[in-house]
């Protein structure tokens, strides 16, 4: 074993070297490709989870992998060379061991050392005029990982026997689900356990194709199930590409909805929108109303609305951005500084544009003009983001507002004894000049309230009743500021979902009107030929998986999950004939497969495995027994005119034996074989 | 009786829909050189690639040193050494670490073999065996096998492309292994004069299938050519068989024929003012004559009228 470590580390160091000059050339393009700048969508501050430098790791790191997979088993593959490897006396355990550890080792130190070369790089003061976090290292790293299936796809595919098309494309279009599934995610646990199961499988499948020679069929029980299994991530992906080609083909009709606005006359409508176009405008009453001198409505003839939180919703953090770890929020380049803030600290950063470097941090205390922190941060409410140019400091009993280029933070807002903070928000007023804000909304738990930014009172109202009812509340607020408006929507978690109601109000606070929000009924429920489809094709065994990973996420508190039997009608009735129809579709296509068992020549435990493997995956796991398995050669029998496998030496049909060679008398058989 | 180290049973392999190893059945004793022919494409090298286990039959089975080809384990193929065709040698390695590469993977490993070998090709250790010629290469190759001394030596065609020194070189160190009488070696190629000088027993390959398999000398004895000499017109022949082929030109038909029975011989000798001349032919010319092209041929100088 050992040299076989030592004759693929010799052969394919080169190209590991190779690819990690190419990969650390192209990250640190990636990095000084453009101005270290977060305006104008520009996010290199971000550095190691910029999305320029995520394109490398996402994309690059699978070619890496991917390469050196098939340099490393194509070379040897020439027919002397192999047999000649093979033949030695070692075990196709060591052999596989001896090229998939040095070459896993290898694609590791091609695109690790490059990164954490990198990562270092970036976290000298000097280098980035941004924050550093070591965490930001953690996407790239999981892109790499993931990559890994690209190389064991690699060896799989090369070492199969059989077409290109089936068993040999089908491994490496399974492993694109681990590298989406840890791009696309929002939900860590979903990307890493999407990954990690790709992963162990395209290990396995690769250290079963090697034991096995490339035939599926001589595999053991464990490497079958795990290429059938990568097999049915390799359907799924190619399911997703032909969705995603449909589409582009023939793209769905545009996004409809309703919602309530409020006219800048102050009148409550509903408003159905398809894409960004405002089809229908109707009151509250029903009736239509259309726009003065122009075609359809458009956003500037509503009032904008100020977002309140009422409830602190649990959610999940973007794991892949650097915003989890620090946020840019101002950038003046007559200074020149950008400002940050860093959410571990709580504390505002200043980082000069020409030095790069860290110039001071700004706090409840004030300017630091050092890059030591102050110890004391803002005492921010949990799950606080905090957002944009003049936007409010929310924390768990007061409000901030930041002055960054005078270097300045002052409280605007305490809040009162034994009442608790659920949000604020600036008030737009667009009528004033280009988006500025002057004044800011806040929601307590007993009050919705509009201050001027200097802290003087302009508007109170008492909260609503049944405030547990509502998620948030929107206010508008008149031009004129005369009156105002409050938009509590219902919760969606609850059911029934509660009503939404608009509060309307004089500027003294005093409710002039309370409205319930006419309820959106939504499309009609209907089955149709694609309802059915889409039933019936997504395979039994998904859902079952989907169910035990929501009770796991659920038993880890990660997200929320409900049994079946716990829905509610007519959910619970519809998800029932959806997993009926999936079974029936399941049991169609465990009777075709059937028809293939016999042509496989599968009998005995394996046919009832894979009956029931149908039964569970349908037509995916049709296409997948399709693809993995040998198809057996037939001959047309001398003796009964049936087709017969080449691989038996019996008629399936009349059991006669392959008749026997004629002989011409020019045979010279002197030795004949013994018994 | 002889131990049996190699024997197949109804070996068939097909290549999609091509049967390139025909319901093979075959065994060689212990201790004997056996030659593999045929010609290309005749299934020698997949008949050894099947006996060695490295691909898996369609039908039929076979066994080596009394194990199943396709449950070869390490120490099974420790006593097998196989030489397979092309002499791949892993070219950025010296000479001396390709010795020090294979040596790792056997318990037993005779240094004085692998050096006698090099020195008998005249490899330098030190060279890279990327830069080394055909020969060379192939001598290499051929120490690395020779050196763990295994029971059974599998070459396939181990003299292609090589000059005619370089091959009496390989087939001096291919004898050295038979010095112990229990040795056995299989060996395909296409150079008769080669299978000739060292072969006890051979088989003949044709498109798959076992034509022949015999001593060197029955196959010799067995393949005749015969001349009839006459006076001109058609002579008529009577029904061979295992009639090969049949040339004719003017007052000539030459014969070659397979297991020519006595009544035949006696049938052509009687055929009237016909003279009955038998030609000794070499191994070279019986296999060509054996599995070259069928039927009949001729060869007259009045189809060279009209042709300036």
């Amino acid at each position: 074993m050992k040299a076989l470590f030592w004759k693929e580390t010799r052969e394919n160091l080169k190209w590991a070297l190779l690819a990690a000059a190419g990969i650390t050339a192209a990250m640190f393009y990636a990095l000084r490709s453009s101005p270290n700048e977060f305006q104008y969508g520009r996010e290199t501050w971000q550095t190691l989870c910029s999305p320029p430098f995520l394109l490398i790791s996402s994309f690059g790191f699978p070619a890496v992998a991917l390469a050196l997979g098939f340099l490393q088993i194509l070379t040897e593959l020439r027919r002397d060379q192999w047999a000649f490897l093979v033949h030695r006396p070692v075990t196709r355990n060591a052999i596989f061991w001896g090229k998939a550890f040095p070459g896993a080792a290898l694609y590791l130190f091609a695109v690790l050392v490059p990164l954490f070369g990198v990562g270092y790089w970036v976290s000298l003061p000097g280098s980035v005029a941004a924050p550093f976090d070591w965490r930001l290292v953690q996407a790239p790293l999981w892109d790499a990982i993931a990559a890994l299936a690209f190389y064991f796809a690699a060896l799989q595919s090369g070492v199969m026997s059989g077409p290109w098309f089936g068993r040999r494309l089908l491994p490496l279009v399974a492993v694109c689900f681990g590298a989406v599934a840890i791009k696309i995610s929002w939900q860590f646990p979903a990307a890493v356990t999407g990954a990690l199961t790709v992963l162990v499988l395209s290990l396995f499948s690769a250290w079963a194709a090697f034991l096995s020679n490339g035939s599926f069929r001589n595999a053991p029980a464990w490497g079958k199930a795990a290429m059938t299994f990568l097999g049915l991530f390799g359907v799924g992906v190619l399911s997703g590409w032909l969705v995603a080609g449909w589409q582009l083909a023939f793209p769905r009709p545009p996004y409809t909805g309703k919602d309530v606005r409020i006219t800048k006359s102050g009148q409550p409508v509903m408003v159905t929108q398809e894409g960004q176009w405002m089809k229908k405008v109707v009151t509250f009453d029903g009736a239509e109303i259309h726009p003065e001198n122009k075609g359809a409505f458009s956003w500037e003839d509503f009032l904008r609305g100020s977002y309140l939180p009422l409830r602190q919703e649990r959610t999940g953090s973007e794991w892949r951005s650097a915003r989890t770890y620090f946020m840019p929020v101002q950038n003046n380049y007559a200074l020149p500084v950008f400002w940050y803030f860093v959410n571990d600290r709580a504390l505002f950063a200043r980082y000069g544009q020409i030095s790069k470097r860290l110039e001071g941090w700004l706090g409840p205390s004030g300017m630091t003009e050092s890059p030591v922190p102050p110890a004391a941060g803002f005492d921010l409410r949990p799950n606080t983001n905090f957002y944009g140019i003049d936007a409010l400091l929310v924390c768990k009993d007061s409000i901030w507002r930041p002055e960054l280029n005078r270097s300045e933070v002052s409280k605007i807002y305490s809040v009162p004894e034994g009442e608790k903070l659920l949000g604020a928000q600036a008030v737009y007023e667009p009528d004033r000049g280009d988006d500025r804000r002057f004044d800011f909304a806040l929601a307590t738990d007993r009050t919705v309230e509009v201050r001027a930014f200097d802290g003087v009172p302009i508007f109170s109202i008492p909260q609503i009743s049944n405030l547990g009812d509502y998620s948030q509340v929107e206010l508008f607020r008149m031009p004129d500021r005369s009156r105002y408006f409050l938009l509590y929507i219902g919760r969606y978690d609850l059911d029934p979902r509660p009503p939404s109601v608009l509060v309307e109000s004089s500027a003294a606070g005093d409710v002039a009107k309370k409205t319930p929000v006419p309820s959106d009924p939504g499309q009609p429920w209907k089955w149709d030929l694609q309802t059915v489809w889409n039933a019936s094709t997504k395979p039994f065994g998904q859902t079952l998986w989907e169910q035990a990973l929501g009770r796991l996420y659920s038993a880890c508190g990660v997200q929320k999950w409900m049994p079946i039997w716990k829905h509610k009608e007519p959910w619970r009735t519809r998800t029932l004939q959806f997993w009926g129809l999936s079974l029936l579709f399941g049991m169609v296509c465990a009777g075709v497969g059937q028809v293939l068992f016999k042509r496989l020549a599968i009998g005995g435990r394996p046919r009832w495995i894979w009956t029931v493997f149908l039964l569970f995956y349908n037509g995916a796991g049709l296409l997948v027994l399709a693809c993995l398995h040998e198809w057996p050669r037939k001959k047309r029998c001398a003796n009964c005119g049936g087709r017969r496998s080449v691989e038996r030496s019996v008629c399936g049909c009349c059991g006669a034996s392959w008749p026997p060679r004629q002989p011409d008398g020019t045979e010279i058989s002197e030795l004949s074989k013994p018994g | 009786m002889a131990e049996t180290v190699i024997e197949t049973d109804g070996l068939t392999k097909f290549f999609g829909g091509r049967c390139v190893v025909d319901e093979l059945d075959l065994s060689i004793e212990r201790g004997s050189i056996f030659g593999f022919l045929g010609r290309n494409g005749a299934g020698k090298s997949t008949t050894i690639r099947l006996l060695l286990g490295l691909l898996e039959p369609t039908r039929g089975s076979s066994r080596m040193l009394g194990t199943d080809s396709r449950a070869l384990a390490p120490r099974d193929r420790a006593r097998i050494g196989y030489l397979p065709e092309g002499h791949h040698v892993y070219g950025w390695m010296s000479v001396e670490e390709c010795g020090r590469f294979q040596r790792s993977f056997y318990r037993h490993w005779n240094d004085d073999i692998f050096r006698a070998v090099l020195s008998h090709f005249r490899l330098d250790r030190r060279n890279k065996s990327g830069n080394l010629s055909r020969g060379q290469r192939a001598g290499l190759c051929l120490a690395m096998v020779l050196a763990p001394e295994p029971e059974l030596l599998v070459l396939d065609d181990p003299a292609l492309g090589l000059d005619p020194v370089a091959r009496r070189s390989l087939i001096q160190s291919m004898l050295f292994v038979t010095r112990k009488a229990d040795r056995t070696i299989l060996f395909s190629s296409h150079m008769l004069s080669d299978v000739e000088r060292v072969a006890d027993e051979i088989a003949v390959l044709d498109c798959g299938t076992l034509r022949a398999h015999c001593r060197l000398e029955t196959f010799r004895r067995q393949v005749r050519q015969i001349t009839l000499r006459h006076r001109g017109g058609t002579l008529e022949l009577p029904a061979l068989p295992g009639l090969l082929q049949t040339f004719r030109s003017e007052g000539e038909v030459s014969l070659t024929v397979a297991n020519l029975d006595p009544a035949s011989e006696e049938a052509l000798r009687a055929l009237p003012g016909v003279s009955f001349e038998e030609e000794p032919m070499g191994l070279e010319e019986a296999f060509i004559g054996y599995v070259g092209e069928r039927g009949e041929k001729s060869f007259f100088t009045t189809d060279l009228k009209g042709i300036k």
